[in-house]
């Protein structure tokens, strides 16, 4: 009996594989999809309407929950009190940090991984990103301009429903959208103060559904979005490319197998991948025409890394040696945080409904000239604040009593904070490698980070500080204080690089159809290709990337360069 | 004590204070089971969690303790057994800057911590959240309201009302 050959194993199940797996099973492709993790039921593993007050430990989460895991780091954010007791993060498989480096790697193994989770902040990339080598001299151009990814952002949004609105600036391309989301009070005053000092203040792109869109309920405003939609009103794999992947009957979903490596035929193509069974513990093989990895960035580069064969003797596709290098992150942190005294005492308003980035600073620096400021490129910052779940701003006030209760309420509305998002530049010295002695319990050796915040975004984080105590000025605010260092490397969920695309093999792991050089029916569909990181998040850019690689898939189906089993 | 620390901390006054809201019992819950509210230090691991919560539990019982103690330097009975003018004046020099005294660091630290616990045990409740009209109470609208004051985007001539009693804004389930 032979094994069965699939026509395409799609390896993950987020934003990037979920969109993969939609789209060859729609075009009549046999796709075996491999998750990690367990399946995500909504029905059980997201919030679901509970308030803070249903959970034991009121959000802290029991103290003992990660006991005896191989990597017992809570995931703040992502993981809370409400999934607790679900299986959905990863801390069976731990990670290596080289000295000096502390990479935060948070990782959902759940079938739609982090887009359970995301932010939905979904803004397109321009060609000031695209291009920006031109511009400053940094490092290399994308593969790709925005002329030829236009459509493709079309496509995604489309197909996951963005809310914003037209805005008119190159470097912060314009979309289709749908109604944005109205702005609070505090959107407001600090638009004004913005206005003032010559920063823009807008809406953000957000993947939410502001009205009914493709057969998916418009948003109710729970406020539950971190912590799962109910009823798929934002974009998840889990309400939408998966379901709609299974509907075709040609998917085969695989799930708590850990895949260890991509396995080559004899000349060094792919011919399937190994997993390792979570519950059994065994090695499987499996075997496809063409295998996609859309395991989540530096993962993807992991099991490209422990891929090393006769052929491959440093990980599959990686005679350019840039496999596992130009790892960047976002830089995030809060460079400024206070109230603003004109709402104190006003009555509590609905800030937080919609849970969302309901509007941004997007980047404002270095577009007419590229060199003006200290440091090259650009970041944004999105600002928030008003009414939320927790009245956090009860540690500025002094005292106690029934004076300190009230004040507690008369600032209820008036808290506001930012957060920065800044690029950070590729250096020689950030990049993942394998470790040589850590193996996982699944006896998968170890993926190692290597990682500093470069002299760049630190000139950002400096620079974005000094844009805040401006800001609170010029509208009337009260500062409390910033953070003093930024996040830990990897906070964000942002990281790219580690695959590159590129339109030179001896400097890029991919084409510009993300198609690996060396092995053409290996295909990335996740931000690890993306040469640069901008000051806008990846989820959307990730959707549009794949959906455009998955056609090409098709297209090389039906072409011949790729034969169906 | 807790509980009559904790409610002296957020007392009824419109709404409902700390003892109604069973913020006694959160604490006890929390610091016997240790986990710290106010723990500004990074948890890695398990063993993180354990060190942090063993040491919440051990400074909170030390405070206890060292209440009691400045309570019988002073005024030469328990914290419970003072009158409440002197329960009051000793956590206002605990609480306020300009009242600090030497060597009641101890206390100031452990003031610190009853006030995290307490605000944190009280504003998780259905009852604290009502208190300050939390509009997440209510899990589905139709659509986000919005300023209603966009006619004057800088704010600057809202009235600061009188702060109502009654809460905003009620649990729609």
């Amino acid at each position: 009996m032979t094994a069965k050959i699939y026509d395409a194993i799609v390896v993950g199940t987020g934003a990037g594989g979920g969109t993969a797996m939609k789209i060859l099973c729609e075009a009549g492709l046999q796709v075996c999809a491999i998750n990690s993790g367990p399946r995500t039921n909504p029905a059980t593993d997201y919030r679901r309407h509970r308030q803070v007050y249903d959970l034991k430990y009121r959000g802290y989460g029991d103290p003992m929950r990660l006991k005896g895991k191989p990597h017992q780091e809570p995931y703040s954010v992502e993981e809370s009190e409400y999934s607790e007791g679900r299986d959905l993060f990863e801390h069976d498989v731990a990670y290596s940090n080289a000295p000096g480096t502390d990479w935060y790697w948070k990782r959902c193994k759940g079938t739609g991984g982090k887009a359970n989770f995301w932010g939905r902040s979904s803004a397109r990339f321009g060609d000031i990103d695209f291009k920006a080598a031109d511009l400053d001299g940094f490092g290399e151009n994308w593969p790709v301009d925005y002329a030829e990814i236009a459509p493709w952002f079309s496509k995604a949004e489309r197909y996951m429903g963005v809310a914003s609105t037209i805005q008119n600036r190159p470097s912060n391309p314009d979309g289709e959208y749908l109604p944005p989301i109205p702005w609070r009070c505090l959107d407001y005053i600090i638009q004004k103060g913005a206005e003032k000092i010559g920063v823009p203040y807008l809406p953000d792109r957000c993947a939410q559904l502001t009205v009914a869109h493709n057969g998916h309920l418009a948003c109710h405003y729970c406020g539950n979005c971190s912590r799962g939609c109910d009823v798929g009103s934002f974009f998840s794999p889990t309400w939408f490319a998966i379901p709609e992947a299974e509907a075709t009957n040609n998917l085969t979903l695989l799930t708590n197998a850990v895949v260890r490596s991509v396995l080559v035929d004899e000349s060094g193509m792919a011919k399937g991948v190994a997993y390792v069974d979570r519950t059994t513990r065994k090695e499987v093989e499996i075997y496809a025409k063409v295998v996609v990895l859309a395991a989540s960035c530096v993962e993807t580069a992991h099991i490209m890394l422990n891929s090393n064969s006769r052929h491959w003797p440093t990980g599959i596709a990686n005679s350019s040696g840039q496999l596992g290098r130009n790892l960047c992150d976002h830089l995030y942190g809060n460079p400024g945080y206070g109230y603003l005294p004109q709402l104190l005492g006003q009555p509590a308003t609905p800030d937080n409904i919609a849970d969302s980035t309901v509007t941004w600073m997007p980047r404002w620096q270095n577009l007419k000239n590229p060199h003006e400021e200290k440091f090259i490129r650009g970041y944004a910052i999105y600002m928030g604040g008003g009414c939320g779940e927790f009245p956090g701003h009860y540690g500025q006030i002094e005292g106690f009593g029934a004076k300190y209760k009230r004040e507690i309420k008369r600032y209820y509305p008036t808290s506001v904070g930012a957060l920065i998002q800044a690029p950070a530049l590729s250096s020689p010295n950030n990049y993942v490698d394998i470790d040589p002695e850590q193996k996982d319990i699944f006896g998968i050796p170890q993926l190692r980070f290597h990682y500093q915040w470069g002299a760049n975004e630190l000139l950002m984080w400096e620079h974005s500080k000094q844009v805040m105590i401006d800001l609170f000025k010029a509208m009337g605010g009260e500062m409390w204080g910033a953070d003093a260092e930024p996040n830990r490397p990897g906070t964000s969920l942002h990281e790219v690089g580690v695959c590159r695309m590129g339109s030179d093999p001896k400097t890029s792991v991919t084409n510009k159809w993300a198609q690996a050089h060396d092995v053409p029916n290996l295909y990335i569909c996740d931000a690890s290709i993306f040469p640069t990181i901008t000051d806008k998040t990846t989820t959307m850019p990730i959707v549009a990337f794949a959906m455009r690689t998955c056609d090409h898939v098709v297209e090389n189906f039906k072409k011949g360069i790729h034969k169906r089993t | 004590m807790v509980e009559h620390m904790a409610e002296m901390i957020i007392p009824e006054d419109g709404t409902p204070g700390a003892k109604t809201a069973g913020v006694a019992e959160f604490i006890d819950f929390m610091v016997a089971n240790r986990v710290p509210v106010s723990a500004s230090r990074d948890i890695r691991s398990t063993e993180d969690a354990i060190q942090s919560g063993n040491q919440a539990q051990a400074s909170f019982i030390l405070g206890l303790g060292w209440m009691n103690a400045r309570c019988h330097a002073e005024f030469g009975s328990n914290f419970m057994d003072c009158a409440p003018d002197q329960q009051n004046s000793l956590l206002e020099e605990l609480a306020y800057k300009e009242k600090f005294k030497p060597t009641t660091e101890t206390g100031r630290e452990f003031f610190r911590m009853m006030r995290d616990y307490t605000v944190v045990g009280y504003y998780t409740t259905k009852i604290g959240l009502e208190s300050l009209g939390y509009p997440g109470l209510r899990t589905s609208w139709p659509k986000m309201p919005g300023c209603t004051h966009p006619d004057d985007p800088e704010h600057a001539h809202l009235r600061e009302p009188k702060i109502s009693n009654l809460p905003a804004l009620r649990s729609a389930g």
